[in-house]
């Protein structure tokens, strides 16, 4: 499972529906695998105003990543610019996401967790002890 | 046919920036044709007007601001074929010929010495290769003097008829006269058919990606099951579902994840999720939904593929409220898109014991991650077809961001259309409706979208579903005892083979 799906999911289970420990769940004994996908600012750039940016502080924290403490502001990208964005070799958008340096290095450890990082062994649960 | 002699002149009296388009449909799917274009539209923000649209024929003409726009309409057009501008047009050849001079002649030298090719397209009607070739060198007016090529011309220009829908007996005689042409018999005259009723002149602009279905052929696909939807009914829901790179999709009810692939080949990062876990981890010799995206080599948007159940999904941030109070948002999915289960082969499921004062089994999150369940197939207990629907349009309204859309499958008895009414909710706006007809049922696909802001006033109509509630204990457990058939309309039905139920005498 990515990271961005447990941004996304909380604990279903009836009893601990309305209880404030069922999201974020937490990992335990994850084993990490990641793989090279082509970089989107794009689709990060849309992903941002969706995530809940606390839970994926802590969620990244646990696997080993570090997030700042405040969701970064992008100015919204548009679609007509990034089909007009051209492509590197190694198919990642090549785009002026209109960002500082801080930014950018922000966006690219974003796509590091949300989009090359995977949970391949381990378990979830409400509580992180 | 009157036709004006202004520059580019459109054949109808269009107000000046919009030129007149002839889009080749494909003569299938015709309910689901008009929709897609029209979704296309929208979702490149195109100004378009249809003047000219019959389900009977697969030549339409539509008015556009440029070549450019008409590109970009049709290159994800999956039930068209191509798009072009219209030279001139007539019930006979004299009067293409007029429309053609009056309308076009200020152009011919842009062509002048360029390559090109003449193609020919004849719905419902025949022509031998000789008579093509007379009615194309009829056009020689336009004076054309660069060199013809028959692959990859710089122009393609084509004569397109439209006859009058044949009857058999013509088919036969068609079918006939083709033979004759094979053997070159000489005695058969063709100009003895029927002439067609409308003829047109065009000029190639742009294709549609009407080739991808041979790419997503099922026959050819690494995984697939008795649930998988075609390639082209899928890819044109996901057109439908305007998904596209940069946006994230969702099938709650991905199966062997038809939707999820098409989704994904237009770009857009997919999730999915199933009940029933074996679904999406697939076989034992490794063909499974994850192996689809390897094969089609759009693995980099593949969200990810879970186990839950609709009806009681993780999808949401529970409990917690986010800093100042606020509830947290849900507004993930750009899309979602689904076939839901409607119980032919199975009666409809939900996890959970069927005594519901039992716990629920906790979900589980799988596929990917392991889980100490994982081979654990949880107890299923019946349940409405329409609660569901009614489940599906709440997920819906809470998780798709505003102007998002839903593209939901469902049923439809064929002699009896409303067995199902069309599902309502006052933050879903209803966009289509298309018609998919068998032989002895038929099913629909219903396109909705969300709308910006929540609306205060629920739908006022007879086919509003009353908003899910918490069913009691009673009422669930009467509502187990019955049976799986006896809750599902549309399954009983089909046992009962849609018979007419016996009348009472
Ligand atoms: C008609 S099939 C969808 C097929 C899918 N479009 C495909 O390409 O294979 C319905 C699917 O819904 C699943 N299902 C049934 N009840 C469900 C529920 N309550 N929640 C989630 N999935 C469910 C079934 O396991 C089945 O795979």
């Amino acid at each position: 499972m990515k990271l961005l799906t447990a941004n996304f999911i909380s604990c279903a289970v009836k009893a601990c529906k309305s209880s404030s420990l069922s999201f974020p769940l937490h990992f335990k004994d994850a084993e990490l695998a990641s793989k090279s996908v082509p970089y989107n600012p794009l689709l990060l750039s849309n992903l941002l105003p969706r995530l809940d940016w606390p839970a994926l502080v802590t969620s990244s924290k646990e696997l080993g990543f570090t997030l700042p403490d405040t969701k970064p502001e992008l100015p919204r990208l548009s679609a007509t610019a990034a089909a007009a964005a051209t492509t590197t070799s190694d198919g990642d958008m090549n785009m002026d996401s209109g960002v500082g340096e801080e930014d950018e290095k922000t966006l690219r450890m974003l796509h590091k967790v949300l989009m090359e990082t995977e949970v391949v062994e381990g378990k979830m649960s409400k509580n992180n002890l | 046919m009157a036709a004006t002699a202004d520059s580019l002149a459109p054949v109808s009296n269009l107000p000046p920036p919009m030129r007149e388009y002839l889009i080749h449909f494909a003569q299938v799917h015709e309910t689901f044709r008009k929709p897609e274009l029209e979704s296309l539209a929208k979702l490149f923000n195109i100004d378009y007007e249809i003047l000219q649209y019959s389900e009977k024929s697969p030549f339409a003409r539509i008015a556009l601001k440029s070549n450019e726009a008409a590109k970009t309409l049709i290159s994800r057009s999956i039930l068209s074929k191509a798009i072009y501008e219209l030279w001139g047009t007539g019930t006979t050849y004299d009067e293409v010929h007029t429309s053609v001079k009056s309308r076009t002649s200020h152009l011919w030298h842009l062509y002048k010495t360029c390559s090109f090719k003449f193609g020919f397209e004849s719905f419902n009607g025949m022509r031998t290769e000789s008579y093509k070739k007379k009615l194309i060198e009829s056009f020689s007016y336009v004076g054309f003097d660069g060199p013809i090529r028959m692959k990859n011309p710089d122009e393609l220009f084509v004569i397109m008829e439209d006859y009058e829908a044949t009857s058999m007996v013509d088919l036969e005689r068609f079918a006939a006269l083709n033979i004759d042409e094979k053997a070159e018999a000489p005695s058969r005259n063709p100009t003895h058919l029927d002439e067609p009723h409308q003829i047109y002149f065009t000029r190639f602009i742009g294709k549609s990606s009407r080739a991808i279905i041979e790419t997503y052929d099922l026959k050819k696909r690494n995984y697939i099951g008795t649930t998988s939807m075609d390639a082209e009914l899928s890819l044109v829901t996901a057109n439908m579902a305007h998904v596209g790179p940069g946006k994230l999709a969702y099938d709650p009810f991905v199966g062997t994840g038809s939707f999820a692939v098409a989704c994904a080949h237009f770009g857009a990062v997919t999730f999915g999720s199933d009940i029933d876990g074996r679904m999406i981890r697939g076989t034992k010799s490794g063909k499974s939904l994850r192996s689809n995206f390897e094969q089609y080599k759009i693995m980099d948007r593949y969200g990810d593929m879970f186990v839950s159940d609709l009806t009681n999904s993780p999808l949401g941030r529970f409990g917690a409220t986010a800093e100042g109070g606020k509830k947290r948002s849900e507004q993930i999915f750009d899309a979602i898109i689904c076939d839901p289960p409607y119980g032919v082969r199975e009666g409809l499921k939900v996890l959970g014991s069927r005594d519901p004062s039992r716990p629920k089994v906790p979900t589980i999150i799988d596929g990917v991650a392991q889980h100490t369940l994982k081979d654990f197939v949880p107890p299923k207990r019946p349940y409405s077809f329409d609660k569901m629907l009614n489940d599906i349009m709440n997920f819906a309204s809470t998780h798709l961001v505003p102007n998002g859309r839903l593209c939901i499958w469902l049923p439809t008895a064929d002699e009896d259309f409303n067995e199902f009414s069309v599902p309502a909710h006052r933050n879903l706006k209803l966009e289509s409706i298309c018609v998919q007809n068998f032989n002895k049922w038929s099913r629909r696909l219903l396109t909705y979208t969300r709308y910006e802001v929540d609306q205060d006033q629920p739908v006022v109509d007879e086919e509003v579903l009353p908003d899910a509630t918490e069913e009691t204990l009673d009422t669930a457990k009467a509502r187990l005892a019955r049976t799986a058939d006896a809750l599902n309309p549309f399954r009983r039905k089909y046992f009962e083979g849609f018979k007419t139920p016996p009348s009472e005498d």
